[in-house]
């Protein structure tokens, strides 16, 4: 019955045997490490996502003057509303997390380098639209630091040459940040979340075109060296889920100060700054980028240049090598930087204090460095 | 929403989130600003005088941290705490107890509505009870006359004051809202339990204006709140019953988060030992 209407529909769209050939079928290399299950993960949270987000834009109402009593409602009035809040905030985090250590493979494997090019400009992309969508939905409860954090970046982007004042009215709508504002970023926060589906298609599409990078960075000579993603991938992505299931729920249950932030639970007052305005923590590197540069127009362009010059490796590597593995120097290379970033977020989060400012910039150089070197490593190893 | 003092004036860095404002002059005590002036016209001057303000200014100077800094709260053991914590209904519900008998007659708790209180083991019926002792407005009769009738499980518990003004009014100050106030106010449930027990005689040479009360946990040293609370173990008992209302699903979320482990480390097993099964098997 089920085969009978399968076979219909596929005689009529052939998206069955498109999913068998893609999805069941689909040559893996046999030597992917653990590296590889980020893959998956991402989806999964991105699913999370959006069925959780969809949920709560049913009671959240996008109002200066009522959203912080919406998300009262949501926590205390709707039945399991707290439970789905706290798994969209706890999908976040892990969504932004996988994302990061995704690109982390990529980069150290090599990924990027041709002919994955495209796989790598869309991966860039989507992950400039999860930050937007990440900052917009931050901004939704309406808190003190919904306020505060939308102020630091709007007061940054206002001072942009040129283009600074057009992008904040287009942004703000108004004089100060208030309902026309709210309004547009709960929009935002609704277009950019589905414009990262349509960019997974495409860029599920040019990794299947391309095929997956492996750890060794050379692709399969055999059909020997592959398996089908059926079964071998699904179970071993089954596994990957299910220690990401276990993160997510350690995260929501026993750890809900990393996913949400109590200083939110003031509702936004535009008369009263708190002492101490910290993003979400997977902007602290950002945050840290923009306390150590002295300009703010130039803190706003250095984090820019933070997301663009990873999107650039493709053509500021020239190496033929791709992976880390068979490259020492470029392997020193990935662990500074990644030492970099994750320094950089932590000065941030101590607002660059004693100590903290030192290693803070150092860190910035080791990051901005190791882009800076890149094009100039040997091409043609001995 | 937002309940800012209508009178107070922010000043950047020295306000905290759902603390009210200290207020910069009026009181008595000395600010940040008063400090940073008697510095400045110490500096100024001829000789004798400017010896005189120096000497002034050191005292001022020595005697400020031990009288505006505010103690710093003892660390306290709550049940609610790491990652066993949960809340007991007999304490909540005395801390309940203590919020409606004392704290209600000045605080509001805007987001709790009265059928919320389930959370604390109230019943159906003991729940009806304490919100009709309750009246609040209701629109306007034909007249076009305020109208009022009495609360139901499902109103928000009302306001003591119609404004945050009227408040500042009659108490010199505007009490806070309560909701939330453990997780917005620094230093957390350890501040509030201690700065509700923190009321002493002023230091020697510190003199309190009628209708302030010095607490020790207060940087400003002095506050519009008298001292209501009557045991520690009240203090204790209404900071948890305040815990519980900015997180009110501790409870569910630890019971949840235990099953939630259990499944998925059951499910990590599992998959395990399936994935080593399969890649075992020679490959197609
Ligand atoms: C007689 C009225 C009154 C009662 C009763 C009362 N308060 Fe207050 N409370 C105030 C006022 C007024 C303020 C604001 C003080 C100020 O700004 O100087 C305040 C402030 C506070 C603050 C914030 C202190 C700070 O400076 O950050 C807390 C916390 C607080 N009250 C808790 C309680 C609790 C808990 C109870 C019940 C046990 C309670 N209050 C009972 C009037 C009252």
């Amino acid at each position: 019955m089920t085969r009978g209407l399968l076979h219909w529909i596929d005689t009529r769209l052939p998206v069955v045997s498109a999913a068998r050939r893609e999805f069941r079928d689909y040559p893996m290399p046999v030597n992917l490490n653990g590296f590889w299950n980020f893959g998956a993960i991402l989806t999964l949270s991105l699913l999370l996502m959006l069925a959780t987000g969809l949920t709560l834009a049913l009671t959240y109402v996008p109002n200066a003057g009522l959203a912080f009593a919406s998300i009262q409602t949501i926590e205390r009035g709707v039945p399991a509303g707290w439970l789905i809040r706290l798994a969209h905030q706890t999908g976040a985090t892990l969504f932004m997390g996988a994302l990061y250590l995704h690109i982390f493979r990529g980069l150290y494997y090599g990924s990027y380098k041709a002919p994955r090019e495209l796989v790598w400009l869309t991966g860039m992309a989507l992950l400039a639209c999860a930050m937007v969508t990440a900052f917009a939905g931050y901004v939704l409860p309406w808190g003190q630091m919904s306020h505060w954090g939308a102020d630091v970046i709007t007061g940054a982007m206002a001072g942009l040459p040129v283009v600074g004042p057009t992008l904040s009215h287009l942004v703000l709508g108004d004089t100060h940040l208030g309902d026309v504002f709210l309004h547009r970023l709960f929009v935002v926060h609704f277009a950019t979340a589905f414009a990262i589906v349509g960019i997974v298609v495409v860029h599920v599409a040019c990794v299947h075109v391309a095929a997956p990078n492996d750890p060794d960075g050379r692709d399969p000579r055999s059909p020997r060296e592959t398996v089908p993603f059926h079964p071998y991938f699904t179970a071993k992505d089954l596994f990957g889920l299910a220690l990401a299931g276990g993160v997510f729920t350690a995260l929501a249950a026993f750890a809900p100060g990393i996913v949400r932030e109590a200083a939110n639970l003031a509702p936004a007052n535009p008369l009263r700054t708190p002492n101490d305005i910290v993003p979400a923590w997977y902007f602290l590197p950002f945050y840290g980028l923009l306390q150590i540069v002295p300009s703010k127009t130039l803190g706003l362009f250095a984090s820019l240049a933070a997301i663009v010059l990873p999107g650039l490796m493709p053509w500021l590597d020239r190496s033929p090598i791709r992976s880390a593995r068979h490259r020492p120097g470029f392997r020193i290379g990935m662990i500074l930087m990644a030492a970099g970033f994750v320094t950089l977020g932590l000065a941030g989060a101590h607002h660059l204090q004693g100590l903290w400012g030192i290693a803070g910039r150092i860190a910035a150089l080791a990051y901005f460095g190791v882009f800076v070197a890149v094009p100039f490593a040997r091409r043609h190893p001995s | 929403m937002t309940r800012a003092p209508p009178s107070s004036v922010a000043i950047p860095g020295t306000t905290i989130p759902g603390m009210a404002p200290a207020r910069p002059t009026g009181n008595g005590d000395i600010t940040g600003f008063q400090r940073a002036t008697a510095l400045w016209q110490g500096l100024r001057g001829s000789a004798p005088e400017r010896g005189a303000r120096l000497a002034l200014m050191a005292a001022l100077l020595a005697a400020a941290p031990a009288f505006a800094a505010g103690a710093a709260p003892p660390h306290q053991a709550w049940s609610f705490a790491g990652p066993t914590g949960h809340y007991d209904p007999a304490t909540l519900q005395h801390g309940f107890r203590i919020y409606a008998d004392v704290c209600a007659g000045c605080h509001s708790l805007n987001e709790l509505h009265f059928e919320n209180l389930a959370g604390i083991g109230l019943s159906a019926a003991d729940i009806r009870r304490i919100a009709a002792t309750h009246t609040i407005p209701d629109g306007t009769d034909a007249a076009g006359q305020p109208k009022t009738r009495s609360a139901r499980p499902d109103d928000a518990i009302p306001d003591p004051f119609p404004s945050p003004a009227a408040a500042a009014q009659a108490l010199g100050g505007v009490p806070p809202d309560l909701s939330h106030i453990t997780m917005t106010h620094r230093g957390g449930p350890d501040w509030i339990a201690a700065f509700l027990t923190g009321f002493v005689p002023p230091p020697p040479g510190v003199t309190v204006p009628p209708g302030r009360f010095y607490n020790r946990f207060l940087r400003t040293g002095v506050t519009a709140m008298p001292p209501v609370v009557a045991s520690a173990d009240d203090a204790r008992a209404v900071t948890t019953f305040l815990q519980w209302s900015a997180d009110p699903h501790l409870n569910a979320r630890h019971r949840l988060g235990y099953a939630g482990l259990a499944y998925f480390a059951f499910l990590a097993a599992l998959a395990s030992a399936l994935k080593r099964r399969i890649w075992k098997q020679p490959r197609r």
